[in-house]
C-alpha cells in the first residue's frame, strides 16, 4: 500500500472536486436564472365598494389615544411590582444566607 | 443528579473562567455604591438590544415611510406603545446613569494609574452613548427630529477646517433629507451598537483585570487607621445586589413607560418656522444653554464656533484628565481636581434645569 | 408524621423559589414581547377585479395571461375551445409561479417538476392539492373575477 501515494491521491481528488464544484456554480448561475421569460399580462381594476375605506391613516389623536394610562395598565403595573417585590425579598433572604455561610467560612473551602 | 453547569464547563471549559471569578473581591467602604452604575449600564443596555430589534421588526427607515411606521407600532401592533416607550425611557435612563458612572469616577479618580485606557474606553463610550440617543430620537421623522437633525448637524458644521465635511456626512449630504434618515438610521442600528459592544468588552475586561479602584483617600484613612479595607467575594453576594439592583431599574424602566408613553410629534412641514420652546433633548441641554449665553462675539470670532472651541478644549481637558492629574497619579489626594470634577457636576445639572425652564 | 430531617435543604428550597419567582418574572415580560412579535395580520382582498372582455379577446387560443388579484398572482386561461379558465399561479407546493405548456396543455411549476392538467388538477410531482379557482361572470365588456376562500381548495 504504500506505493500508492495516498495524500498525494487526496490532493488530486479534493483540488478536481473543488474546480468542478466552483465551475458548476458559476456557469450555473451565470446561465440557470437569467432565462427570459416573456408573460403576457391583463390589466385588472380592482372593483371597490362605497364601503370600502382603502389604507387609513392613522392620525395624531389616535397615537395620544394610544398613549392614554388605563386602568388594566395599571393593574399590570402593580403585578409586576408585586413580581418584583417579591423576586427582591427572596433575593436579600439568600444573600443574607449567603454572607452567614462566607462569615462561617463555607465558601473559602469552594476553592481548588 | 446531574450539575448542569459542570456538565457544560466541561465542554467549553468554563473551569479557569469559573475559579477567576470565585476569586472577585470587591472592596467595601463608603463609596462602594458608585461600584453598581456599570451593572447597571449593562442591564439597561440589555433593555435596548431586546426592545430595539422588536421595533426593528416594524420601523420603517425612509422618509415618507417612518412617520407612519412609528404610528402603526404606536396604534396597531400590540404592546407597541409598551416597546417603543420601554426603549426611549430605557434610553434615558441609560444617559442619566451614564453621567453618574462619568462624575462619580471623575471625582473618585477611579482614572488614575492603571486605570488611563480604561477611563479612555469609558470617554468613548459616553460619546456613543449620547450620539445613540441622539440618532434615537430623530428616527421616528417628526417634526421635532426635523429641527434636532438641522440644529444637531449644523453643530459640527461651525468647527474650524473641518466643520463643512463633517456636516456633509452626518447630513449625507448638503440639506437634511431623506439621505440623512438613512444614514441616522445606519448609525442607530448597525455601526453605533456594534462600536459601543465593542469598546464595552474592552472596558469590561480592563476592569475584571485591575479590579476595582478604592479611592485614595478611603485608602489613606484606613492606613490612618492601621485597618485593612473589607472585602467581599462578587460570587454571589455582591451578585445579588447586582440582581436586586436590575429587577428594582427594570420596575423603574416600565413604571415610567406605563405612566408616560412616548408621544409623536406632528409630521414634518418644511415651511412651517420653528415653534415656540424648541429644544434639543434633555441631555443636551446643557450645551445648548451655554452656547446661549455666549454672545454673538467674541473677540472677533464668531460665538457659536468661540463656544464650541471651548466646550471641545474642556471636554478633551477632561478626556485626559488621567494624564493630566499628576498628584493622583502618585496616589495623593488631589483636591484640585475633585473640585474641577465638582465643578463640572455643578455646571451641568445647573445648565441642564435652567435650559430645561 | 413529622420527619426527622427535611427532604429538602434550607437552601435548595430558598434557591428553587427564587427560581419560580424569577421564571413568573420572565414570563410576564415576555408575554409583552410575544404579542407584539406574533400579531397575525390578515391582508385584505379585493372583493372582485374587473378585466376588459377586448383584452382578454386578443389573447391566441390555448395561452394564458396573468393578472394581479389583491396579493395573488392569477392566471387566465384561454383553451383552444375558447374556455376561460381562471386559476391562482401560485404552485400549492411551495408557492412557486407556474407556467403554462401549450403543446402538452398543462401547468408546469419549474421549481419542483410539480404538473397540473388544464382544469388546475394536480397529476404530478409534489404538489398536494389543485390550483385553486376564480369565480367570474360577464357584466357587459367587463369580465368580473372573484374569489371564493370558503370554497374547497381555495385557501391560498
Amino acid at each position: 500500500m504504500s506505493r500508492f501515494n495516498i495524500p498525494g491521491f487526496i490532493k488530486l481528488f479534493s483540488v478536481t472536486f473543488l474546480f468542478l464544484m466552483v465551475s458548476f456554480i458559476t456557469i450555473g448561475t451565470l446561465t440557470g436564472f437569467c432565462t427570459e421569460q416573456e408573460i403576457s399580462t391583463l390589466e385588472a381594476v380592482e372593483v371597490k365598494d362605497d364601503t370600502d375605506e382603502g389604507p387609513v391613516e392613522i392620525t395624531l389623536s389616535e397615537v395620544n389615544n394610544a398613549r392614554e394610562v388605563s386602568r388594566i395598565r395599571v393593574y399590570g403595573l402593580i403585578a409586576l411590582w408585586a413580581i418584583i417585590v417579591l423576586c427582591v425579598y427572596l433575593v436579600n433572604l439568600q444573600r443574607k444566607d449567603d454572607e452567614r455561610l462566607y462569615q462561617d467560612g463555607y465558601y473559602s473551602k469552594d476553592d481548588e | 443528579m446531574i450539575n448542569v453547569i459542570d456538565e457544560i464547563s466541561q465542554r467549553i471549559g468554563l473551569g479557569s473562567i469559573l475559579s477567576l471569578a470565585r476569586k472577585k473581591m470587591v472592596p467595601q467602604h463608603r463609596h462602594t455604591i458608585w461600584y453598581y452604575m456599570g451593572g447597571m449600564l449593562l442591564f439597561l443596555l440589555l433593555i435596548q438590544l431586546v426592545t430595539g430589534p422588536l421595533l426593528l421588526f416594524f420601523y420603517k427607515p425612509s422618509a415618507d415611510a417612518a412617520y407612519q411606521s412609528v404610528k402603526e407600532i404606536m396604534v396597531n401592533v400590540p404592546y407597541g406603545w409598551l416597546i417603543r416607550s420601554v426603549h426611549h425611557w430605557s434610553s434615558n435612563i441609560m444617559i442619566v446613569v451614564v453621567f453618574v458612572h462619568f462624575f462619580s469616577t471623575l471625582i473618585v479618580k477611579a482614572y488614575r494609574k492603571p486605570r488611563e485606557i480604561t477611563w479612555l474606553t469609558g470617554m468613548l463610550m459616553l460619546l456613543l452613548v449620547l450620539f445613540l440617543g441622539y440618532s434615537g430620537y430623530v428616527l421616528p421623522f417628526d417634526e421635532r427630529a426635523f429641527f434636532a437633525l438641522n440644529v444637531g448637524t449644523e453643530i459640527p458644521g461651525a468647527i474650524p477646517v473641518v466643520g463643512e465635511y463633517a456636516m456633509e456626512f452626518l447630513r449625507g449630504g448638503a440639506t437634511v433629507g431623506a439621505h440623512t434618515l438613512n444614514r441616522f438610521f445606519a448609525m442607530h442600528v448597525g455601526i453605533l451598537p456594534l462600536a459601543l459592544l465593542i469598546v464595552i468588552g474592552v472596558h469590561v475586561l480592563l476592569v475584571q483585570l485591575h479590579g476595582m479602584s478604592v479611592p485614595v483617600s478611603v485608602e489613606k484613612e484606613m492606613e490612618k487607621k492601621k485597618k485593612k479595607i473589607p472585602y467581599k467575594p462578587m460570587f454571589p453576594h455582591l451578585l445579588w445586589h447586582d440582581v436586586v439592583n436590575c429587577l428594582i431599574l427594570l420596575g423603574v424602566v416600565v413604571t415610567l413607560a406605563v405612566l408616560m408613553p412616548s408621544g409623536l410629534d406632528p409630521d414634518i412641514d418644511f415651511l412651517k418656522p420653528a415653534p415656540d420652546g424648541v429644544k434639543p433633548d434633555w441631555f443636551f441641554l446643557w450645551v445648548y444653554q451655554i452656547l446661549k449665553w455666549i454672545p454673538t462675539y467674541v473677540m472677533g470670532i464668531e460665538g457659536e464656533i468661540f463656544g464650541i472651541v471651548v466646550l471641545s478644549m474642556a471636554a478633551g481637558f477632561i478626556a485626559f484628565v488621567p494624564f493630566v492629574d499628576w498628584k493622583s497619579q502618585k496616589n495623593e489626594l488631589s483636591p484640585i481636581f475633585t473640585f474641577i470634577g465638582v465643578i463640572s457636576l455643578i455646571v451641568f445639572v445647573v445648565c441642564t434645569v435652567i435650559g430645561y425652564l | 408524621m413529622k420527619l426527622k430531617e427535611s427532604l429538602l435543604s434550607r437552601r435548595w428550597f430558598l434557591t428553587g423559589l427564587i427560581g419560580g419567582a424569577l421564571t413568573a418574572l420572565t414570563v410576564y415580560v415576555a408575554n409583552p414581547v410575544v404579542r407584539f412579535l406574533f400579531h397575525k395580520k390578515k391582508l385584505p382582498l379585493p372583493k372582485a377585479v374587473k378585466i376588459a372582455i377586448a383584452d382578454i379577446d386578443k389573447m391566441l387560443p390555448n395561452s394564458v395571461s396573468y393578472f394581479r388579484y389583491g396579493y395573488i398572482p392569477a392566471v387566465l386561461l384561454k383553451t383552444a375551445e375558447g374556455d376561460l379558465r381562471i386559476f391562482s399561479a401560485k404552485c400549492t407546493h411551495l408557492d412557486c409561479n407556474v407556467q403554462y405548456k401549450p403543446k402538452s396543455k398543462k401547468f408546469y411549476c419549474a421549481c419542483h417538476d410539480g404538473y397540473f392538467n388544464d382544469l388546475g388538477v394536480n397529476i404530478q410531482g409534489p404538489p398536494p392539492r389543485p390550483l385553486p379557482e376564480f369565480d367570474m361572470k360577464i357584466e357587459g365588456e367587463q369580465l368580473i373575477v372573484s374569489f371564493d376562500e370558503k370554497k374547497e381548495n381555495n385557501h391560498v
